[in-house]
């Protein structure tokens, strides 16, 4: 059985050195990490600096200071970006259900998938659209923090292991056909069809910052993001999505995250309470 | 703060320390037990039938009372925040696992200190094993359920290796040892 990764940590940051890495980055990167969940801060912290063999969080500032990339460096390591094809089908199914179905008369529709990490979520999403005839008029943005996974995500090549694992929710989610309809195969890789992508976009940006195009957006999905904030910053975040929602769009969150700390959270209605889609009134 | 690991076996063991526990019981306990994915279990109720204490799954940001037993929700792994509320992760399995009950004990640890409790009953892998070393290293105290009675003993035995010094107590000795808190 292999070990586990944690068990490998030699190095450990305790809660003032994190303290002492937060001013780093607040004062050399302007990345502001105070108001993230401070639990996984740690762990990520812990896990870059056994990463890269180093004992101290000193020493790991004067590494990314000494790297021209620094910043995105930390930012890479950091984030979490784990996710998956079709996550939670129940979303996708409500999606489509109180949504989508809603929104299939508009000319166009624009979508915005924040935190879309190296985008599974965006194809998942493009794959629904396709299937209802829809994706042709939709206009979908994704963003992220890291842009490495952006760059992955414009790829659209995943590995073949991984997305045979993506095949059953897909079909729980309510796919009509197979999901090897939307990928060739190469070696390892699966990559999947361009005209998925045709209408899509890809942006860096921070969350904690309003995203900078036209409002009006009537879908926005920001899933498994809000979760690495503390509340106070949640809070902010989910500000800046409800004001760049037009008046009757959706907000889609992952499955354990809710408006429950956002000041304004009576402009919206709870649309799907298992899959935590709201709609702006 | 007491932190509960466990895995195959181990509804049927949280039913018997449940059990055992005073109704008064007012430490605040978090259960972590490795759950199939994307199976909608109904572990609250199937667990509540074994004491009136509550019982509830831990949500993102809530804050830990006294009172309440908390189930780490399938899916996520459970960490422990600074202030005393649950955050949740997507990261990567640890262990084979999410939740990963070696990020739940450690992150307690490290906010509890001496004051943290943790438990490794019974199942068929080596999650805990770190974590529990990570709470006695930190000061705190280390129960681990007796091998031998254990329906699977590995998760036991790989504990029992990180921290040899660990109280080896019955399921029914672990109700009284919570009761006695
Ligand atoms: C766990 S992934 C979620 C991916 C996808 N939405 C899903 O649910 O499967 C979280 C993503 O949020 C991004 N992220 C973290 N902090 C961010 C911020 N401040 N602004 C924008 N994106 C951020 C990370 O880079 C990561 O790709």
């Amino acid at each position: 059985m292999a070990l586990s990764q944690s068990s490998l940590e030699k190095h450990y940051i305790s809660i003032s050195q994190k303290e002492v890495m937060l001013d780093f980055l607040d004062q050399e990167y302007q990345l502001s990490l105070k108001e993230y969940s401070e639990a996984s801060v740690r762990r990520r912290i812990t896990k870059m600096l056994n990463e890269f063999g180093l004992d101290r969080v000193e020493k790991l500032c004067e590494f990314l200071q000494s790297r021209s990339d620094g910043k995105q460096l930390f930012i890479e390591k950091f984030t979490v970006n784990v996710t998956e094809m079709f996550r939670d089908p129940h979303f996708y199914k409500a999606l489509e259900d109180k949504v989508i179905s809603v929104l299939k008369s508009r000319e166009n529709i624009r979508i915005w998938a924040a935190g879309c990490s190296s985008g599974e979520e965006i194809l998942s999403l493009c794959i629904l659209l396709y299937e209802m005839d829809l994706l042709h008029k939709c206009h979908i943005l994704g963003t992220d923090l890291n842009s490495k996974m952006l760059d992955e995500a414009n790829n659209r090549t995943y590995k073949t292991r991984h997305v045979s694992t993506y095949m059953k929710p897909y079909l729980y989610a309510g796919g009509r056909y197979g999901l090897e309809k939307y990928f060739t195969t190469h070696g390892e890789n699966a990559i999947f069809h361009a005209f998925l992508h045709e209408n899509v976009s890809f942006k860096e940006h921070n969350l904690m910052e309003p995203l900078g195009e036209e409002p009006g957006f009537d879908l926005i999905v920001c899933r498994n993001v809000l979760i690495y904030f503390k509340s106070t910053l949640q809070n902010r975040v989910i500000a800046y999505l409800d004001k760049a929602l037009r008046a009757g769009g959706f907000l889609g969150l992952g499955s354990k995250e809710s408006i429950i700390f956002y000041h304004g959270k009576n402009h919206f209605k709870e649309i799907d309470l298992e899959s935590k889609i709201y709609q702006k009134i | 703060m007491v932190v509960i690991g466990t895995s195959a076996g181990g509804i049927h063991a949280l039913k018997i320390i449940l059990e055992g526990i005073n109704r008064d019981f007012n430490i605040p306990v978090v259960i972590v037990i490795h759950r199939l994915k994307n199976v909608k279990s109904h572990m609250e109720s199937v667990l509540q039938a074994s004491t009136s204490v509550p019982i509830k799954e831990a949500e993102e940001k809530e804050k830990i009372q006294r009172g309440n037993i908390y189930i780490a929700p399938a899916n996520y792994h459970l960490l422990i925040e600074e202030d005393g509320s649950f955050s949740l992760s997507v990261d990567e399995l640890v262990n084979f696992s999410r939740p990963s009950i070696d990020i739940t004990l450690v992150s307690a640890s490290e906010v509890y200190k001496e004051k943290a409790i943790g438990i490794i009953l019974t199942g068929a892998n080596a999650d805990g094993a770190y974590g529990l070393q990570s709470i006695h290293e930190n000061g705190g105290v280390t129960v681990v359920q007796l091998p031998e009675e254990a329906q699977v003993n590995t998760m036991p035995l790989e504990a029992l290796k990180a921290v040899p010094g660990a109280q080896k107590l019955s399921l029914r000795a672990i109700s009284q040892f919570l009761n006695e808190l």
